[in-house]
């Protein structure tokens, strides 16, 4: 593991400290948050101080305790999602170059169809009929963005499936499972940045929801939040904003840059 | 003629799903007792009596689906709860202005791209800082950089109109509408075009530098042709079928992809209308936008796949 991390170079570095920030924000954020992020016994629409650090909303939320709290919701919601569709769509690519022929026509084409249609849309047909609970906004971002990482992962392995170690362990008359772990540490790189490049969909996904409006309005994410704040009438007469919407929609976007600059590959030539 | 059954089937399918999820997610209002959604108060009893003409629910599954494909092959896609008008005609009205959108943009931020692509791949060494902010520009959700523009230029700076497609009040013909739309199309078309560029300028420029390492361009300069020769003839026209490819992939994304600009400039495209579907629970329109925005993807994917990919050989 260490020595993973050595290898990366500069950019790649920070990215993974201000990533672990992020990671013990979420972690630790019921100790961090200085009030609960469903007390709403606050005075409305306060200027920051030192006893609200981002001053309050028009309801008499402590933003600050719900930014935090965001970092929780959001960063779940992303590791789980994330997790989800690499998992599906690299378990089905196997499937589909293990067993080939049909069943791998079949997926592919699913695939092939799934990429066609914007899904973008369909998340939001499926989540906009589906009761407004988190669990079922992470299940549309799941079923309908495995499909890429599908494609390229049955590229991968169907490269992978010509080498002579897997050769000989199907020659041997392997069975998936012996396949499968010498596959397995091929496939781990790839795994691992299409779970970060999974996570970083996932977080992009649900603040455009939360921007239409979808989605649990009790779990507040960052998307949530900057859609409290443009939902504000008075945002831009005095300087609101500035508490307001800036700082969620800076967490998202320090977030989402980071996870993009620690899998690009066009920095490490 | 194979491709064209293919896309048939992918149209059966992409009608099957539409049917079949809104009755199959939990929580649909299909789901519910149609007393339920009466006694919220969703809908008007008008509105409903559409709703139950619509969809039919006491009908058995098949035929329910047989009259949903009749209506659908008639382009009928009900009627909008909200706006109280067919969904066809709703969408007729507003998918000018998106694809007015989309398509400038997709043109100009092609332009940009592929030509500071294709100039940073043919060069030896590029800045590792300029593909960082690429990069980052193309990681954030595209509705912030509209909403980050909105505030600065339109609200702060008051240089452009935030919101709409033309004055209120101006009407096709009139002295003046042009420039009218003209200036209120820059913001969104500015927005759009950040967010396009990146990704078509990371293509041209990693698709150009891999064709300059082939074998043939190398032989070239060994046997002294210009320099010009070798970027026209040997490496522009052999990056074009990938470029297409992107550009298909451009294009079956300009419905969606102009959808959230639409949202935050209020332009009154498809995504306006969508996000008053969604923030008004109206189905049938939610339906229609979904249908119509699939039959556009296939369609142009359709035409990228018969038309000019078949026809472009690599040389």
């Amino acid at each position: 593991m260490l020595n993973i991390i050595k290898k990366l170079n500069k950019t790649k570095k920070r990215c993974l400290i201000i990533l672990a920030i992020f990671l013990l924000i979420a972690i630790f954020s019921d100790l961090i948050m200085p009030y609960s992020h469903e007390d709403i016994s606050h005075p409305p629409l306060l200027k920051p101080s030192t006893r609200h650090f981002l001053g309050t909303d028009e309801i008499g939320h402590d933003i600050f305790s719900l930014l935090i709290y965001g970092f929780r919701i959001t960063i779940f919601t992303a590791i789980v999602s994330g997790f989800l569709s690499t998992f599906i769509g690299i378990s089905l690519a196997y499937i589909s170059s293990y067993y080939g022929k049909t069943v791998k026509t079949l997926i592919s084409e699913i695939a092939n169809l799934f990429i066609i249609i914007p899904e973008i849309v369909m998340i939001m047909f499926f989540s906009s009929f589906a009761k407004p609970k988190l669990i079922y906004t992470v299940m549309a971002i799941v079923f309908f963005s495995w499909p890429k990482v599908y494609k390229i992962a049955l590229f991968k392995i169907m490269d992978y499936m010509e080498k002579n170690k897997v050769k000989y362990t199907l020659l041997i008359k392997g069975n998936w499972y012996d396949v499968l772990k010498k596959l397995l540490p091929n496939l781990l790189p790839i795994m691992s940045t299409f779970f970060i490049l999974q996570c970083n969909k996932a977080v992009m996904y649900e603040a455009s929801l939360s921007f239409f409006g979808i989605g649990d309005p009790l779990k507040k994410t960052w998307g949530k939040l900057i859609r409290a704040a443009l939902n504000y009438d008075n945002l831009y007469y005095d300087s609101t904003f500035l508490w307001y919407l800036i700082p969620p929609v800076v967490c998202l976007i320090v977030f989402v840059i980071t996870l993009t600059l620690l899998v690009s590959e066009n920095d490490n030539s | 003629m194979k491709t064209l059954v293919k896309y048939l089937i992918y149209m059966f399918i992409i009608v099957i799903l539409s049917f079949v999820l809104p009755r199959l997610i939990p929580g649909s209002p299909l789901f519910a007792m149609s007393e339920d959604i009466n006694a919220v108060g969703i809908m008007t009893n008008e509105a409903f009596k559409a709703f139950q003409e619509y969809y039919a629910p006491e009908l058995p599954f098949l035929e329910q689906f047989w009259k949903y494909f009749k209506s659908i092959i008639n382009l009928d896609f009900g009627y909008s709860f909200y706006y109280k008008m067919p969904v066809n005609k709703l969408i007729k009205e507003r998918i000018g202005w998106t694809f007015l959108l989309s398509f400038l943009s997709i043109l100009i931020s092609s332009i940009i791209g592929i030509f500071f692509g294709i100039r940073s791949g043919l060069k030896d060494r590029e800045s590792k800082f300029m593909i960082g902010v690429l990069l980052s520009v193309q990681a954030i959700p595209t509705f912030l950089i509209a909403a980050i523009f909105q505030i600065v230029i339109a609200y702060k700076l008051r240089l452009l109109p935030p919101t709409g497609a033309y004055s209120p009040g101006m009407y096709i013909g009139q002295h003046g509408y042009f420039k009218d739309v003209l200036r209120h199309i820059l913001l969104p078309l500015l927005v759009l075009t950040i967010s396009g560029v990146p990704s078509i300028y990371i293509f041209a420029k990693n698709s150009t530098a891999n064709v300059k390492k082939e074998q043939f361009v190398k032989m070239a300069r060994y046997l002294n042709i210009k320099n010009r020769d070798i970027y026209y003839k040997y490496i522009f026209k052999n990056i074009i079928p990938e470029l297409l490819g992107r550009l298909n992939i451009q294009f079956v994304l300009a419905i969606t992809g102009s959808i959230f600009v639409e949202v935050v400039f209020s332009y009154p495209g498809l995504g306006q209308l969508l996000r008053n579907a969604i923030s008004y629970r109206d189905y049938p329109l939610l339906q229609g936008i979904l249908l119509v925005s699939c039959i556009y993807g296939l369609i142009v994917n359709l035409i990228f796949e018969l038309v000019i990919l078949n026809n472009i050989k690599r040389y």
